[in-house]
């Protein structure tokens, strides 16, 4: 009932939207080896990727790039602000790893609620990347921003390994992850790991969020779904593990492709959830080795 | 008066809830030194050294180099010229010999680049096991190679003072020997070392001066040459034993 073809297009599909998942979950990951903290805003800073994007490129004129820079960077502040204004005071009291992670439910409440309220409640897209017909091939055709989901996913998961193997920063927050004092004893400043932390998953919130704007929409209730499944992506990855994260994203993304193939398009969530609870019964720390551990 | 000790507490004390770990301490160390700290196990001779490198909140002065350093954070010590090598070495397990390496020299500027490059030669002079593993994980090295690098880790970071916990903790004694060996290399070539061990006797043979902790305070301050406070010293640990 299905030919070779059909089923590969919605591979693509998968893969493509899967690289979106693994993008958050690499955010997740990226987060919690520098913090030991689950960031639940995630999915928020996916959603201000999009919809700063739209506002600056739709409302305000920016060409299409300048506006995509200008998201990415306000997301990015905004992730350091979280930090500043949220995280840094709840650990200067000691608070439990579990407060802080239920401050970051908070704020992606906050942040869906502020979107909502200053900009509005309509569904937004974006144009193409490069505009032009998706490229044909043995009865399958790739959209051109498939292309440039999939490159870009990539290209910033290899530059991520460059950063965390081959540059001293990269290597410190590492370090900061596997132990925070003797880090500290050799001239590190947790503190700061933290915040870059911060910093970094939101960046790439944010590039995830504009990736995938062109191919769906964006609209400000469109976060929790993405924390779900970026969530998922990094807990099949072994949480703290970005390449196993990303990787976990891709492997959602056709499950959940092949859910809707095989039983409806309405089930997104439910193989989400379903492979959620699939990995914490029976393979609790993940599918892949991780950095840390 | 001019401070000629590099390191020196005055009536530093400590607490875990409301237990007194660390009664007033008074201790000082000269540049060139090489100090032991002995004691049984819970004389409180970690948090002694956690107290020093400002982990663990304490009352009392502490100075380095004539400065007073409470109100320092731990990761500014690096750069001022002091570090530790923690009780059980306490590498990055899953990274590279050499990456542990390159993060002990994390407080350095780049300008250094070519003093860097010299400590880690040195390093490796000193070490020379290192020199085979450093594509290795960190976590596969023996108990006695760790510790070296440990130690190599901590003196990327260019010390003056160098203070380590217990380095012979859970080693073969060839490889405690071989470290410590190494640590009365370090002290001949200038560098200051304060030392905390159970094993005395390894520790009093390299050490000019020891101070003996018992129940958070300093209970002694025996003469390493002198075998009598040797003997003194076996006492106090059969005591323990008991
Ligand atoms: N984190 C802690 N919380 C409460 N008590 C502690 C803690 N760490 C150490 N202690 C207690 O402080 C005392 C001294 O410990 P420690 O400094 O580790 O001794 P040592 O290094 O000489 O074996 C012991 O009685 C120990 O039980
Ligand atoms: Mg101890």
């Amino acid at each position: 009932m299905y030919n070779a073809s059909t089923l590969l297009q919605f591979l693509i599909g998968g893969i493509s939207v899967g690289c979106i998942y693994g993008l958050v979950g690499v955010g997740f990951s990226v987060l919690y080896n520098a913090s030991g903290i689950i960031n639940f805003a995630q999915g928020g800073f996916v959603m201000l990727g999009g919809m700063v994007t739209y506002v600056l490129y739709s409302l305000v004129g920016l060409p299409l790039i300048a506006a995509m820079i200008a998201a990415i960077a306000f997301v990015a502040l905004l992730g350091l602000v979280i930090e500043w204004t949220i995280i840094k005071p709840l650990r200067q009291r000691s608070a439990s790893v579990f407060i802080m992670i239920l401050a970051t439910l908070a704020c992606q409440i906050l942040i869906e609620n502020a979107a909502l309220h200053l900009i509005d409640d309509k569904p937004h897209s974006l144009p193409y990347f490069t505009p032009g017909p998706p490229l044909q091939y043995a009865g399958i055709a790739i959209g051109l921003q498939t292309l440039w989901i999939i490159g870009v996913s990539l290209l910033i998961v290899f530059l991520l390994g460059l950063f965390y193997s081959r540059t001293q920063f990269g290597r410190a927050m590492r370090a900061c992850a596997i132990n925070p004092e003797v880090a500290s004893i050799l001239g590190m400043r947790v503190e700061r790991m933290v915040a870059s932390g911060f910093l970094l998953s939101a960046a790439l919130g944010a590039i995830g969020g504009i990736l995938i704007t062109p191919t769906q929409y964006t609209a400000f209730f469109v976060g929790v779904p993405f924390t779900v499944s970026g969530f998922v992506a990094a807990i099949i990855g072994g949480l703290g593990n970005p390449l196993g994260a990303f990787i976990g994203g891709i492997v959602l993304g056709v499950l959940q492709s092949a859910g809707a193939v095989f039983i409806d398009a309405g089930y997104k969530n439910v193989v989400a959830f379903g492979v959620l609870l699939c990995v914490l019964f029976l393979r609790p720390q993940g599918f892949f080795k991780s950095l840390v551990e | 008066m001019r401070e000629a000790a590099l390191l020196r507490s005055q009536g530093l004390s400590a607490s875990y809830g409301h237990v007194e770990v660390l009664k007033p301490i008074d201790i000082h160390v000269a540049p060139g030194e090489f100090i032991a700290i002995l004691g049984p196990n819970g004389a409180g001779k970690t948090t002694l050294l956690k107290a020093i490198m400002r982990l663990i909140p304490s009352q009392g002065e502490l100075m380095f180099d004539g400065q007073s350093i409470v109100n320092t954070p731990t990761w500014a010590l690096a750069d001022l010229g002091m570090t530790l090598v923690p009780e059980s070495r306490m590498i990055f397990g899953p990274m590279t010999v050499l990456e542990n390496l390159q993060l002990g020299a994390y407080s350095r500027p780049g300008a250094d680049r070519a003093a860097v490059n010299a400590d880690f030669e040195a390093v490796l002079k000193l070490f020379p096991k290192l020199s085979q593993r450093l594509d290795q994980i960190a976590g596969s090295l023996s108990g006695g190679e760790q510790q070296m690098l440990a130690v190599g880790r901590a003196l990327m970071v260019h010390p003056r003072l160098l203070l380590l916990d217990e380095p012979s903790l859970g080693l073969a004694p060839r490889a405690s020997s071989e470290v410590f060996q190494a640590l009365g290399q370090l002290n001949q070539q200038g560098l200051t070392i304060l030392v905390v061990e159970q094993k005395a006797p390894l520790a009093l043979s390299l050490a000019h001066r020891a101070y003996v902790m018992h129940t958070g305070q300093i209970i002694a301050t025996p003469d390493p040459k002198d075998i009598a406070s040797r003997d003194a010293l076996a006492h106090l640990y059969l005591g323990d034993i008991q």
